[in-house]
């Protein structure tokens, strides 16, 4: 096999796990809005389907970490390179994106105020709009603090092992 | 009966902690008022730090 298409898998291979976690939550948040909704039944089927898209994340992950069986010293480092990348650089920049978009917004309301003829409807959404990008902009903030501090509480954990380990 | 008790919500998930019933869970008393919260309460279901929380308009 080429180098180029072992790349392709192993890209394949996470867009795999991304979809199947993607999944995995979705059917949790169905299941949960089913079960509000007094239909127990289907949320049960959602649970079901969601446990099942589980194992199928980890025998992706197994390919993609190598078959070998991580340290808990070593989950720890993963995990803590995870959680710095998300409230380092992809919270931080969804959150200056999100602020940029809402910017983008508020000066196409202005624009579309100053036209005379301005339909109510399309007002509307773009309160909409803006509300939504507040809001993401918003959590993006608060999210990349959790990051930041399941970061902390692995390194902890990680800490506290190699005192354990000697 | 105490009045006026407040909710507030997690901007990251939506949970709301009701001043009314507290979080006994975390050892928060029905009817503490949200300023009376420790400042280190994190919310329960998502883990968001207690700033990150709005007052819900009534």
């Amino acid at each position: 096999m080429s180098q180029g298409q072992q790349q392709r898998t192993r890209q394949n291979l996470e867009s795999a796990l991304a979809g199947e976690s993607m999944a995995h939550i979705k059917y949790r948040y169905f299941a949960k809005l089913c079960r509000q909704a007094g239909d127990e039944a289907t949320a049960k089927i959602f649970e079901a389907t969601a446990d099942q898209e589980v194992v199928h994340a980890w025998g992706h992950l197994e390919l993609l970490l190598g078959e070998q069986k991580l340290t808990p010293a070593q989950c720890l480092e993963l995990a803590i390179a995870g959680e710095t990348h998300e409230f380092t650089e992809m919270y931080p920049q969804f959150r200056r994106e999100a602020e940029a978009d809402g910017a983008t917004a508020a000066l196409a309301e202005i624009d579309e105020q100053i036209a005379e003829s301005k339909e109510h409807a399309q007002a509307f959404a773009t309160h909409l709009n803006q509300g939504i990008l507040k809001k993401a902009e918003k959590r993006f903030a608060a999210l990349a603090r959790i990051e930041e501090r399941h970061a902390g509480h692995y390194r902890d954990a990680l800490n506290a092992l190699e005192v354990h380990n000697g | 009966m105490a009045e006026n008790f407040k909710k507030y919500r997690c901007i990251v998930c939506g949970f709301e902690y009701n001043e009314a019933e507290g979080w006994p869970d975390d050892g928060i008393a029905a009817g503490t008022r949200w300023a009376d919260v420790p400042e280190d309460w994190t919310c329960p279901d998502c883990g968001s730090a207690k700033e990150d929380f709005e007052m819900v308009e009534i």
